[in-house]
């Protein structure tokens, strides 16, 4: 790689650091909460595998996170949730 | 006793019947009410789809029990529930070491309100995958 190339792609990263500030959804909306029964929320923030995604893709703040997390292995227990995609039945 | 706010989710057998069900759910709110606490809710939800399998079952009753109970008592409702062999699943959370019925009660008759108008608001929330690509 270049001194050239390695420039260019640093300006690329730089600009993806100003990203749009997220706010927390649940900070935002304070009727909003966070329930391990309530499945359809839940998986917002679960990715396809039904891995729970981190805050830094959901932007939920880390109080909230930690709430959603207690609540996503909950509903897993619960069969609610999947723990992985290759266990969801198929119809 | 003091009595403490507590909420019970178990998961019955699909197969069955809607008495044993029914008996089964008023058993479990003798145990409560006989020593002494208060079941504020009991919710039985239609039959559900699961998200993995259980004991080979695709299916099941959820029944959502909320209460306020002596924290001794937990064990014998545990137990209940660990004895019958038709709940697949159950868990108990603790809310809070504090139990007043009117409170919950009110605070439940002013959530309808807010859920009916949630489901409107709810499609327009950004999901995580959108949010990436911002
Ligand atoms: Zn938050």
């Amino acid at each position: 790689m270049t001194q050239q190339d390695y420039k260019a792609n640093t300006a690329v990263r730089k600009r993806r650091v100003y990203m749009r500030k997220k706010i927390c959804r649940f900070c935002a909306d304070k009727k909003l909460h966070i329930d391990y029964k309530d499945a359809k929320t839940l998986r917002y923030f679960v990715s396809e595998r039904g891995k729970i995604l981190s805050a830094r893709i959901t932007g939920v703040c880390a109080r909230h996170q930690r709430s959603l997390t207690t609540a996503i292995k909950y509903a897993r227990h619960m069969a609610l949730l999947p723990f992985t995609s290759s266990h969801v039945l198929s119809d | 006793m003091q009595l403490k706010h507590y909420e019970t989710l178990y998961l019955m057998h699909p197969g069955m019947s809607e008495d044993d069900r029914s008996a089964f759910g008023g058993k479990l709110q003798d145990i409560i009410t006989q020593s002494g606490g208060q079941v504020v809710l009991c919710d039985p939800w239609p039959l559900q789809r699961l998200a993995y399998k259980v004991q080979r079952q695709t299916q099941g009753y959820y029944v959502l029990l909320e209460y306020g109970a002596p924290a001794n008592i937990i064990a014998d409702i545990t137990r209940e529930l660990r004895l019958n062999d038709q709940v697949l699943k159950f868990l108990t959370i603790k809310h809070g070491d504090k139990f007043d019925a009117e409170a919950i009660l009110k605070a439940k008759q002013s959530v309808p309100a807010d859920s009916a108008a949630q489901p409107e608001a709810a499609p327009e929330t950004i999901s995580p995958e959108e949010e990436v690509q911002s």
